[in-house]
């Protein structure tokens, strides 16, 4: 496991660790600061910095895939005509094939997910990761993987997508007090799993809401329209079909998954059958682009 | 489970419509009725324009040709329908799925998802890029693209100018898919509320704007997600170019489950969920106005046994709750709110009202299913107590029977009220379940009533009596009812079969049973009865004014009667004859007057019967043509079968001619080609040799040239010689001449011979030259036959081709009206079974008519 010294600058665009973070004492014995995923401890980190401690990391991940990545997405940004936004649109998918048959962690890609479309203040993150890291990492992977696959139906607009990043992430973490954290996490994972919600559990629902913002209901809703604001799929957009998929896909409990393309492309999510469809076209496409390239390559 | 509802079109004019409208839209399962039944509210559909007033608060399905859509009618108008192609398949499809609800163009026009594509346009000036990508999937897949690029240019304006308003970061769904029938576009956007004045005229924009560039649009909003979505369809087929058809459909859901405001236009349901049409807050009502009814009672009974009671005009709401503080169940009294309360003086004030109530529970609580107490309970739902106070007031004749025991207070129902236990279900009140099965209630009950109805016509149909159990386990086979409805159900049985015996007496009196005739030949008898008494009771007058002396009346009493401004004296007996008289007349009056109703009952039957008679017979002459039509067609196609049968023969007798011919063209060629072959072989000698020539004429001149050489370096010799012995040897000099002379002379005899040959040499170069040319020629020419042979091979093989596609597809075309010639047979045979069937009820119907 390739370690290195560990620059301040390094971490500064991260608030969860790149990778496992140590202090090397003065007696050469490692200490662990962070673990890779953990919520960054900035105040301990940046008092070390200062302290001209010796800090290093490991078990990091492709530095080069994601410099690579979000440089991708720097041009997909930069590119003011549609045409050419959707030449570089079909390179990040060629890039997401490459991702579904990599063994890139999904929180990792979630990570990047935060990099590239979050638009959230310093000061709000640190609120929300206070709150409950948990759920906090959870709703990130919700909100990334909701811009990864809207991205991919055909949502160009990377504004819009960190628009819906933010209120995912917001709406997903701020839902739970304190007080009923622990119940809201059993609940919402029974719920989850139900193909239809009962009246008992839109009450239960009801209650978890009481004081939060009720459209927070809807991330719960079912495409048979039995959630508690009783939408189903046929008043649903596509953006609102992926928000609930995501919402139900992810554990409350458990974060070791393969990342979402990999899901996506190995193993059929519950997402509505026209959207996965199209998803795969998408898919297919960049997939034979890779291997004619690969061809050209050789 | 979801609930079928029976689809109703209001049209008072139906005989504006053409049978074929009529039978597709029958086929689509939607009856068109010239009645408005308020019961059946939520079945109609639509109401077609020039509906009475009735339907008016129906939304309007036009089906007349416009220009331009009424802005000022949208909130009425809300579809139009041209109704020229709606026996079309691909529309008639397209229409009845539509009608049925629930369903999505994209799916139904995708080939199971291979064909659906999705675009997300974020962007106004991104309009044009993502309509030419629409456009152009529609011009790959062959539909006509003009109408959709102007239909989608203009309807994005559309959208654009709805969600601009409201939202800075936004986002148009567009799906589209298509088939080998249909090219299908859906739109959707944020849309926050549905006002069809607002919302489908925005500034410069309307959906007149751009719905007659498509076949189908139908533009629904979704209530609850605030979400607008505009469906689009283009057919394939060129003939339905013109067909044009618009949708306004209005989606309101509930947001909760337990509030209540249902309410769904145009049958688009979700089809995943039971939705019964429950009676809004009927339970709640009936449970507060047998409250008030209670109270009254009690109130009453107190104020009976009170000490000059405070009289009933006086009392006040504070007066009641004085008086119920003394109510046993004073749980019942916690429900007390303002409505209840004036409610309550209400009944302890007007008797009637009173009454009408208690007759109005008693009987709910014991009848089930009685026409009049089904009547009251829809018209007092969603009322308040008053004006459900006022519904009984006015329905009390039929409410109170004269004959039947009132319920009214009494000692053993105050004790009853005052001992019960505190559970209001222990008191006789309205049978009020859960609102939701009270709908579902009445939704089985028709469903019931429907299929015993059913059942009866079958049974009298074969000519067997009817036997309760019959139907009974018919109607429990077919309708999964619980237990607890089986005694309603099972009552409602026995009253049908009630009647029905009845009628089965009847039967056997006269062998057919016809209500209205039977009334009037009944009416008749007893008005000709009449008639013969009031001619002998005259009789009987005038005898006794002849012969007075013949009646025995002791004392003759005179009275004077004033009739018709006539004075008259008649004796007691008279008058008493006299008013019997009156009293028959009166009689033969009111049966002359049910005379004329019955007689107008019957003559409206029969304006009935001419009116399916001519229908049907409308319907005959429509079938028959059509039946002529398939006929021509099916000889048509016989005929196009011989033509096609005929093409085949003669072009694979043309191809057998080609074979044959291509046969000896190539014999031909292959002779000419060993000719030319030959030729080219001796041409080849021919230069061989002239070559060899040239070699030698070559080496000759060459072995010359060196000779010459030689000698030219011998006399340049010689001339040197000369020149040096010039001065010594002057003597000599005759001699070295004459050998320079001889030397010279010879040089010249070999340039001379040099020069003969050397213009040989050139010669046979030339002729060589001029062989190899004809060498070059007959080579270019033999490759030019050689090309020419394979050129006329290749095209003889591309005609061939050509001819056996032409063969195949002549072979496909034969296939394919063989094949519409089986569907035309089949269609015939339908129609003819169709025919048959209707002749059998026309039979039927002249029967009843005659």
């Amino acid at each position: 496991m390739e370690k290195r010294d560990l620059k301040y600058q390094d971490i500064l665009s991260h608030f969860l660790a790149p990778g496992d973070i140590y202090w090397r004492q003065r007696t050469g014995t490692l200490l662990c600061v962070n673990k890779r995923g953990e919520p960054l401890n900035i105040d301990l980190i940046h008092k070390l910095f200062e302290g001209e401690q010796n800090l290093i990391i490991t078990n990091e991940a492709d530095s080069s895939f994601e410099e690579s990545f979000m440089r991708l997405f720097e041009r997909y940004k930069e590119a003011l005509l549609v045409k050419e936004k959707l030449v570089i649109r079909k390179e990040i998918i060629t890039m997401f094939v490459k991702v579904a048959n990599s063994h890139l962690n999904h929180f990792d890609f979630a990570m990047l997910g935060w990099r590239i479309f979050s638009k959230i203040e310093h000061e709000l993150r640190r609120k929300l990761i206070k709150g409950d890291s948990d759920l906090f990492k959870r709703s990130v992977c919700v909100a990334s993987s909701t811009c990864y696959l809207a991205f991919m139906v055909g949502y160009y607009d990377l504004d819009f997508l960190s628009k819906v990043f933010s209120s995912v992430l917001v709406k997903l973490t701020g839902i739970t007090t304190d007080a009923n954290r622990r119940d809201f996490k059993l609940f919402f994972e029974e719920v989850r799993h139900q193909e239809v919600l009962s009246e008992e559990d839109s009450e239960k629902m009801k209650h978890f809401l009481v004081g939060q913002d009720r459209r927070a209901a809807f991330f719960y809703e079912k495409a048979n329209g039995s959630g508690m604001m009783g939408i189903n799929a046929r008043e649903m957009t596509d953006l609102d079909l992926i928000i609930i998929a995501m919402n139900k896909h992810y554990s409350y409990e458990s974060f070791d998954m393969p990342n979402i393309f990999k899901q996506v492309l190995f193993t059929d999510i519950d997402i509505e059958r026209h959207l996965m469809e199209i998803i795969k076209k998408e898919f297919k496409r960049a997939a034979e682009i890779a291997a004619i390239e690969g061809g050209h390559a050789a | 489970m979801s609930v079928e509802r029976k689809k109703l079109i209001f049209i008072t004019e139906i005989e504006q419509l053409s049978a074929d409208t009529i039978s597709s839209f029958e086929m689509m399962g939607i009856e068109l009725t010239p009645d408005y039944d308020p019961d059946q509210h939520e079945s109609y559909l639509f109401a077609i324009v020039n509906a009475l007033p009735a339907g008016v608060h129906l939304p309007i399905l036009r089906l007349k040709k416009m220009d331009k859509f009424e802005m000022g009618l949208l909130n009425k108008v809300r579809a139009y329908l041209d109704p020229s192609y709606i026996g079309k398949k691909p529309v008639f499809d397209l229409l009845n799925l539509h009608m049925d609800g629930g369903f999505n163009v994209i799916d139904y026009y995708a080939a199971s998802y291979k064909n659906t594509y999705c675009v997300k346009v974020q962007d106004y000036l991104n309009i044009g890029y993502f309509t030419d990508v629409v456009v152009s999937a529609a011009y790959r897949a062959r539909f006509n693209i003009e109408k959709i690029r102007k239909y989608m240019s203009e309807c994005f304006k559309y959208c654009f100018k709805i969600i601009e308003p409201y939202e800075e970061q936004f986002s148009l769904d567009v799906i589209y898919s298509y088939s080998e029938e249909g090219f299908a576009v859906q739109i959707h956007l944020n849309c926050e509320e549905f006002n069809p004045e607002r919302n489908f005229k925005v500034p410069n924009v309307s959906v007149n704007d751009f719905y007659h560039y498509a076949n189908y649009v139908d533009v629904s909003f979704f209530k609850k997600r605030s979400r607008l979505t505009i469906s689009s369809v283009w057919f394939a087929d060129k003939e339905l170019a013109k067909f044009n058809s618009l949708f306004f459909t209005d989606v309101f859901y509930r947001v909760f489950k337990k509030d209540i405001g249902t309410h769904v236009i145009n049958m688009i349901e979700d089809l995943n969920r039971t939705e019964y049409k429950a009676l809004a807050n009927y339970a709640t009502q009936a449970r507060k106005m047998t409250a008030a009814r209670k109270f009254a009672i009690f109130i009453r009974h107190y104020r009976k046994s009170e000490e000059g009671p405070k009289s009933a005009d006086q009392l006040e709401p504070a007066d009641i709750v004085q008086y119920l503080r003394s109510y046993p169940r004073q749980s019942s009294v916690k429900r007390l709110d303002q409505e209840l309360l004036s409610f309550v003086i209400q009944l302890i004030r007007n008797n009637e009202l009173y009454t009408g109530v208690s007759a109005y529970i008693h009987k709910a609580s014991r009848t089930v299913l009685s026409p009049v107490i089904e009547e009251i309970r829809h018209q007092i739902s969603e009322k308040t107590l008053v004006e459900m106070g006022e519904i009984i007031l006015s329905r009390v004749d039929v409410l109170v029977d004269k004959d039947e025991e009132l319920p009214v207070e009494d000692e053993a129902q105050v004790r009853a009220l005052t001992e019960a236990s505190d559970d209001d279900e222990d008191m006789p009140q309205i049978p009020h379940d859960h609102h939701e099965s009270e709908a579902s209630w009445e939704t089985k009950s028709s469903e019931v009533a429907q299929k015993i109805e059913d059942e009866i016509i079958r049974v009298k149909s074969s000519y067997k009596e009817l036997v309760a159990d019959d139907i009974m386990k018919v109607v429990s086979a077919s309708i999964a009812i619980q237990e607890k409805h089986i005694f309603r159900v099972r009552a409602f049985i026995e009253a049908l079969i009630a009647e029905e015996n009845t009628l089965s007496k009847a039967e056997i009196a006269r062998e057919t049973y016809v209500p209205v005739e039977y009334d009037k030949e009944k009416m008749l008898d007893q008005i000709f009865r009449m008639k013969k008494m009031l001619n002998q009771m005259k009789h009987e007058i005038v005898r006794l004014r002849r012969n007075p002396q013949a009646v025995s009346i002791s004392a003759p009493t005179h009275e004077i009667i004033t009739e018709e401004g006539e004075t008259k004296v008649v004796t007691v007996h008279d008058k008493e004859i006299y008013e019997e008289n009156l009293k028959l007349r009166n009689a033969i009056e009111r049966g002359m007057v049910v005379l004329r109703e019955r007689e107008e009952v019957h003559s409206k039957m029969k304006r009935d019967f001419d009116k399916a008679i001519r229908l049907l017979q409308e319907h005959k002459i429509s079938v028959d043509e059509n039946r002529h039509e398939l006929e021509s067609k099916i000889n048509e196609a016989i005929a196009d079968n011989k033509e096609l049968e005929a093409k085949l023969d003669t072009s694979a007798q043309k191809l057998s001619v080609v074979n044959e011919s291509m046969e000896h063209r190539d014999h031909d060629a292959d002779d000419i080609i060993q000719r030319k072959d030959k030729e080219i072989e001796g041409l080849k000698e021919n230069l061989k040799a002239s070559e060899a020539l040239a070699e030698h004429f070559k080496s000759e001149r060459h072995t010359f040239e060196v000779k010459l050489r030689q000698e030219e370096q011998l006399t340049k010799k010689l001339r040197d010689e000369k020149t040096e012995n010039a001065d010594a040897r002057e003597n000599p000099q005759q001699g070295n001449l004459n050998k320079i002379n001889a030397l010279t002379s010879e040089l010249k005899a070999f340039e001379e011979r040099f020069r003969a040959q050397s213009l040989e040499v050139k010669k046979l170069e030339q002729k060589l030259k001029y062989t190899n040319v004809q060498v070059e020629e007959h080579q270019k020419k033999k490759s030019q036959m050689a090309n020419s042979n394979n050129k006329s091979t290749e095209a003889y093989a591309k005609q061939l081709e050509s001819a056996a596609t032409r063969v195949n597809e002549a072979l496909a075309e034969v296939t394919e009206k063989k094949k519409e010639i089986h569907k035309l047979k089949q269609e015939n045979f339908v129609m003819s079974t169709r025919i048959t069937e209707l002749e059998r009820k026309l039979n039927i119907l002249d029967k009843k008519a005659s």
